[in-house]
This record gives structure tokens, C-alpha cells and sequence, in this order.
């Protein structure tokens, strides 16, 4: 009996934490999310290692073009930026659990995400992409039924996998991060892998440790956001200040830099 | 006068009643061997007198000073229960030595730390340490040990172990030494070094009170012969009156069993 | 080539975060499992109840399930309280659910050490008047050292391993650093850090043998 009523406890302790964590992110508290902030006078910023938008160089520096981009805009918002390094497949409690403020780092929008977390309009043009090594043989999505197919874990890549008719056929192999993916790739443990562009025009072809690894379809272009909390209002002064670096060019000096393409 | 008065002593676990109406008395000097059937409350009675049990009714007398009296809860407190113990020594059947110390700590260790207490421990703490040490000392001579004084408990025989835990028993100067069927547990060859070691004791008028199974040695030593058959006390007197002409029935019963081995 | 002084630096000081969350979760949990282990003790019988619930919640879950809880929990009730940001903030909270998850393992470790000593043992020291703390200081403990010295070393030994779990939280231990590599095609840093591990191991399983040496002087 005593052990029952324990269960239920611990169990009834378990489900307020599920529910909370489904039903937050409304800051109808009243409290301005860009007050909050503001307070801590910083924004923490979640990444992952993923190149070219957050990673580490040769020299040993932090940088890429999100993490570059976000120094830029927290200089004008006044806060200071804290870059911390999260799980991807985490991402939604660290944002709503405010270990994070936003995420940065390559964020595919999609109608579902827009339910969830606050995104900015698109700033970076991406596509998810296809890819398999060199000397595979490839006839659009059919010709991966009942093979294995990796993607990144709370990614896009997974999303357009589950959503393809044909891709929802094959052997899902999740990753805890998209770099992973091409190791799968490399080493023969998955025929293909769904990744972002911008990831496979850095890291994949000639010059880079994965040489023998390309891309063979495009799957629907998508753009990049930036994502905040539910109902944050941080979120269109992030949106006003991409105006700015539009008009004055900024934005498209940092995407060449990087051989990203800006959002239209 | 009496050493020790036991009076109407009753113990009680749940509804089985393990010792009723328990009345004895015993005179300095005097060794007493209580006989009896197992079960037959023997064990209980002396743990009640250790405060290793308590009793539900009665009272027990040391020295004409109740020290514990069932109705009075002021004599039951923690605090008191402890230095009461101290009038009695305890011989288990089992021995129970300290397995992490040598023999001769085994036998002082307790007098060290009751001498912590004493007011003028931190003056005279060298002195007070030497003198528990040699009476430790003594009393391994006295049992025949001197030659295993630094020896871990292990490392000797059950007939060894026993005569420490006499030593031990002895090394606080209790008023009344308390053996719980001390050769019990031994194997036969050993039990005679044990045995000799009580009737030494006995000799020397130690004030004892031996539950036993050894009959022949009970008649030797005792001075009087307390016979215990389903929590009473059946029939008592001196060792030629108990085993030579028991007057109660079960006495006789319980006589005969033990001729017949 | 010239990666390696670079990785090898790298995965050392991620190593360091596995010894610092080693090093205080034992300093920590050591002494508050004997605490736990009296309160399941207790003659007080709600607090006994309480306290084996408790140990029953926490050696029931996956320590990896109480490192999300105990992180992200107090961010998604809304509590007063915050783990501080960044890596500190992650850190410190993976270090009290360590704390608390080991504390209940050698809790049980303990009681059934302190319960497997005789009563005998007990009930000697008591015969000879020593008070309870003294029984306990003087004869029970160091018979129950010895006794849970093996179950405490295998404990300690599964938690050099476990100290890698950190990393569920973000906490950039030294397996999630390999898998930063591992991920653009270099193996061997994720094969390099089971070296570390070994090693470590390695040397604590002297320890405990030494250790469990200096008390075969007697027997229990």
C-alpha cells in the first residue's frame, strides 16, 4: 500500500513537470521577456557545434557566421552574449526552462516550430539536401526504400524524412548532431543522410575530409530563424535590426564570407 | 546481607510469557548455577539482569540500592541503565570479542574509555592508562594468556576466545559475574580449559552466576543450584540437595534426561 | 598531425571536468549517505518511511532522467530559483543530482553494512558500559568499513563512468568533446578517451586494494 501511494506521488510529481513543460512558454505572467534580459543584461545564446554558422576555427577562435551575427546584434540591443553549447534534441526545454534565450544556430522554420517558440523572419536561405557517397547510385527519393537513411535528432533533415512518402520507407537512423551523419556516410553505416545546405557546402567535397561524400537532391528550400521564447518581444527588435543590416549591406558582406546565400 | 535480590521478576514478548514470579537472592561471594531445559527463561533472566532485556514486572537489588524497579520509570532512563550495568559482568555464549583489536585491548578498551570520565583523567591520563594496562595484563595471566596479549581474536582457538572474554568480563571489577552457558559453543576438547578457569574464579569467592548444561561442573562449583523449567523457578538449594534429592517432579525429569548421556 | 598536442590538450581539460564532478560528488555523498542510512534506520517510523521512499524514487530512476529534472525542472515550473547560466550554472546542477543520486546508493550500501554487524557485538560494548555513540565510534565502525569496502569501491569505480552522463545537460565532459571530433571523421579522440578512463580506473583499484589490504589485519 505505502509503495503504491509513493508511485502515484512520484508519478503525479513527473506529469506536473510534462504538463508544465508543454503549457509554458507563455510569458502572460506580463513579465516583457526583453525586460528579462535585459536584467540579466545578457542573452545566452544555445549552439552546436555546426559549421559554418557556430564552430571553431583552426587558430582555436569561436566564430561563424551566426555566432558572428549575434555578437553584432547584441552590441545594438545593449546586452552582452553569452554563447552556451546545448544537446540539439533539447533544444525546446533549455529555451523554455530559460537555461537559453534563444537558439542561433541555423534554424530551420517550419510551420510546427512557429507553434512552439517565437522565430524571427528568415535571414539565411538553406535547402535540405541528399546526400550519399560518390559512387552510389541514386534515383530520387524511391530509390532509398528500405535503406538507411541518417539525420540529426529535432532537425529538419528528420522532419522532411518522416514527411516524404518515399524517405518515410526507409531505415531512420537518428544522430545526436548532423556532423555525425556524415560520419555514418563515410564509414558505410548509412547509405544517405538529409542535412542543411549550408552544413554540406562546407563540410562535404573536395578539400575537406569528406571528399567522397555528395550531394544528389535538393529537398525544398526553408530558411533560417532565429527562435526565442513563446510570446518574446525581444523577437522583433532582433527582426528591426535585420532590416537595418540588410539596408546597410552587413548582412550580405557576412554571407559571402561564409558562401551562404540571405533569405529573400 | 545480599549482594543481589531478584524479586517477582516477570518478562513478557507479546503473549509468551518467558519468566513469571523469578525470586532469588545471592550472597557476596556466592556462586550460583542455574540449570534448566532450553527455553526454559534462563538466557532471559540473566540478559534482564545485564538490561540487555527489561522486565514488565519486578524489581532487582544490588547492595541493598534498588536498582531497577519495574514500576519506577526514574530507574529505567538510558543514562542511569548504563552505569547500572556496570554492576554486573557478562560472559556470552558466543564470546563476542572485538575482532578489530588485540586480545589485551579487548580487556582494556572499555576501562579506557570509562576512565575518560573520571575528573582527573586529563592530569594523571598517563598513569591512569598504565595502571588499565597492567591490570589487563593480570587479568590474561590469570586466565593462562600471557603469551597471546598482541594475537587478533581469530587467530586463537574458541577455548582462548572465551577465557579474553572472561578477562574482559573481570577487567571492570563487577560486583557480579554473569556467565550465559560460556562452553556451549565449544567444542568438547576445549571446554575444560574454560571450565577451569570458572572454578578458579569460583574459589577465589567470586560472586557468579553460571547458567550452564554442564551438570557435573555445576555440582562441583555451585554453591546453590537454581532449577528452571518453563519461565519458573522449580526448586533450588544447594548442589546436593537439587541433584542428590531433587522434591519436585519435573526436577526429577529434567535429572534423568541429563543422567542418561 | 600537428591536431594531436591540440585534441589531446583539449580532451584533458574536458577530462577535468569528469575528475571535478567525480572528486565533489564522493566528498559530498560519502558522508551524506550515512545520514540517509540513519534516517532508514530511524525508530521514528515516518521519517523511516520518508527517508525509504525517497531512496526507493531516486535508486528507481535513471540517474540521466534526475540530471534533466534537476536542470531544466526548476526553469519549467517557474520556480524562484535558477541554476546561474552558462557552463557553471549546468555544472553545479549535474554535481547536486550526482550528490543526491550517489548519497542513496551508499546509503543502502551502509545499512546493510551497519545491519550485517552481530547484535552480540552490540550488546558487548553495552554489558561493558559504553554509551551508544562509543559502541559505534569504537567497535561498529570499523567492522562496517571493512565489511562495504568492496560494494563502496564498485560504486566509486561506476561513477569515474557515469560522470560522462553529464553531458545529457550540456556539460562538455570529455566524450561529448570527442564526439565534436568523431563527428568530422576523426576517430581516435573518442577512441583516446577510454585510455583516460582505464588509467583512472586504474589507479583507484590500487587504491582500494590498498585500502582493503590495511584492514586484513583482522576478521569480521
Amino acid at each position: 500500500m505505502k509503495k503504491l501511494l509513493s508511485l502515484l506521488f512520484a508519478l503525479t510529481m513527473i506529469l506536473a513537470l510534462v504538463a508544465c513543460g508543454n503549457t509554458e512558454a507563455n510569458q502572460s505572467q506580463g513579465e516583457s521577456d526583453l525586460s528579462y534580459v535585459q536584467g540579466n543584461g545578457k542573452l545566452i545564446i544555445g549552439y552546436t557545434d555546426y559549421a559554418p554558422m557556430n564552430y571553431t576555427d583552426e587558430s582555436g577562435t569561436f566564430t561563424g557566421f551566426d555566432t558572428e551575427l549575434a555578437t553584432l546584434i547584441c552590441e545594438k540591443l545593449g546586452l552582452e552574449p553569452q554563447f552556451v553549447e546545448i544537446n540539439w534534441d533539447t533544444k525546446e526545454v533549455e529555451l523554455n526552462a530559460k537555461s537559453i534565450d534563444c537558439i542561433w544556430n541555423g534554424l530551420t522554420i517550419d510551420p510546427e516550430r512557429k507553434e512552439t517558440m517565437e522565430i524571427t523572419k528568415p535571414y539565411v536561405k538553406n535547402a535540405q539536401v541528399v546526400l550519399m557517397k560518390e559512387d552510389a547510385i541514386y534515383n530520387g527519393t524511391a530509390s532509398l526504400i528500405g535503406k538507411t537513411v541518417a539525420a540529426e535528432q529535432g532537425s529538419a533533415g528528420e522532419d522532411t524524412i518522416k514527411a516524404d512518402d518515399n524517405l518515410k520507407q526507409a531505415s531512420y537512423v537518428p544522430k545526436t548532431l548532423q556532423t555525425e551523419c556524415l560520419m555514418e556516410l563515410k564509414s558505410g553505416t548509412s547509405d544517405a543522410a538529409v542535412l542543411d545546405l549550408t552544413l554540406a557546402n562546407t563540410m562535404t567535397g573536395e578539400g575537406t575530409s569528406y571528399a567522397d561524400i555528395i550531394i544528389v537532391d535538393y529537398l525544398g528550400e526553408e530558411n533560417y530563424g532565429v527562435a526565442f521564447r513563446k510570446g518574446s518581444d525581444i523577437c522583433a527588435e532582433v527582426n528591426k535590426i535585420f532590416d537595418q543590416l540588410v539596408a546597410d549591406g552587413t548582412m550580405a558582406t557576412l554571407a559571402e564570407k561564409y558562401g551562404l546565400d540571405l533569405a529573400e | 546481607m545480599a549482594i543481589l535480590e531478584v524479586k517477582d521478576i516477570e518478562k513478557h514478548f507479546g503473549t509468551l510469557k518467558v519468566l513469571q514470579k523469578i525470586d532469588f537472592s545471592l550472597e557476596k561471594g556466592e556462586a550460583i548455577a542455574i540449570i534448566g531445559s532450553s527455553g526454559s527463561g534462563k538466557t532471559t533472566l540473566l540478559r534482564c539482569l545485564n538490561f540487555l532485556e527489561r522486565p514488565d514486572k519486578g524489581s532487582i537489588i544490588v547492595n541493598n540500592k534498588v536498582i531497577f524497579d519495574a514500576m519506577d520509570p526514574a530507574t529505567q532512563r538510558e543514562s542511569e541503565v548504563r552505569k547500572k550495568r556496570l554492576h554486573f559482568g557478562l560472559v556470552f555464549q558466543s564470546f563476542n570479542l572485538f575482532p578489530q583489536y588485540t586480545v589485551l585491548k579487548n580487556v582494556t578498551l572499555a576501562a579506557e574509555l570509562l576512565a575518560k570520565e573520571r575528573p582527573n583523567f586529563k592530569q594523571e591520563k598517563k598513569a591512569i592508562l598504565k595502571e588499565i594496562q597492567d591490570r589487563g595484563k593480570m587479568l590474561l595471566s590469570q586466565v593462562g594468556l600471557s603469551d597471546k596479549l598482541d594475537y587478533y581474536p581469530h587467530m586463537i582457538s574458541g577455548g582462548q576466545q572465551q577465557r579474553v572474554a572472561i578477562a574482559r568480563a573481570l577487567a571492570l571489577e563487577p560486583d557480579i559475574l554473569c556467565f550465559d552457558e560460556p562452553t556451549s559453543a565449544l567444542d568438547p576438547e576445549l571446554t575444560g580449559e574454560v571450565l577451569k578457569v570458572i572454578r578458579n574464579l569460583a574459589e577465589r569467592n567470586t560472586t557468579m552466576i553460571i547458567v550452564t548444561h554442564e551438570m557435573d561442573f555445576a555440582r562441583d562449583v555451585a554453591d546453590r543450584v537454581i532449577f528452571m523449567d518453563d519461565g519458573v523457578i522449580v526448586e533450588q538449594g544447594s548442589p546436593q540437595e537439587v541433584f542428590g534429592n531433587p522434591k519436585e517432579e519435573r526436577t526429577k525429569q529434567f535429572l534423568t534426561r541429563y543422567k542418561k548421556d | 598531425m600537428n591536431q594531436i598536442p591540440v585534441i589531446v590538450g583539449r580532451l584533458s581539460e574536458s577530462f577535468l571536468l569528469n575528475c571535478k564532478l567525480f572528486a565533489l560528488t564522493l566528498l559530498f555523498s560519502l558522508p551524506l549517505g550515512l545520514l540517509i542510512a540513519f534516517g532508514s534506520m530511524s525508530r521514528f517510523r515516518p521519517l523511516r518511511w520518508l527517508v525509504r521512499t525517497f531512496v526507493w524514487i531516486i535508486r528507481g530512476t535513471p540517474l540521466m532522467l534526475q540530471l534533466i529534472i534537476i536542470f531544466f525542472g526548476p526553469g519549467l515550473l517557474d520556480m524562484p530559483f535558477s541554476w546561474p547560466s552558462g557552463a557553471s550554472g549546468r555544472f553545479v546542477a549535474a554535481t547536486v543530482a550526482f550528490i543526491i543520486n550517489y548519497a542513496c546508493y551508499f546509503s543502502e550500501i551502509y545499512r546493510g553494512g551497519i545491519e550485517s554487524i552481530p547484535a552480540g557485538q552490540f550488546e558487548a560494548g553495552q554489558v561493558l558500559g559504553m554509551t551508544k555513540r562509543q559502541i559505534f565510534f569504537n567497535v561498529t565502525l570499523l567492522q562496517v568499513v571493512k565489511r562495504i569496502l568492496p560494494p563502496v569501491g564498485n560504486e566509486v569505480i561506476t561513477l569515474v563512468k557515469d560522470t560522462s552522463l553529464a553531458r545529457i545537460i550540456a556539460n562538455k565532459e570529455i566524450i561529448m568533446m570527442a564526439g565534436e571530433y568523431s563527428s568530422k571523421g576523426l576517430i581516435w579522440p573518442l577512441f583516446a578517451t577510454g585510455i583516460y578512463f582505464l588509467v583512472f580506473v586504474g589507479a583507484l583499484t590500487l587504491l582500494l586494494d590498498w585500502l582493503e589490504n590495511k584492514l586484513s589485519y583482522f576478521r569480521t
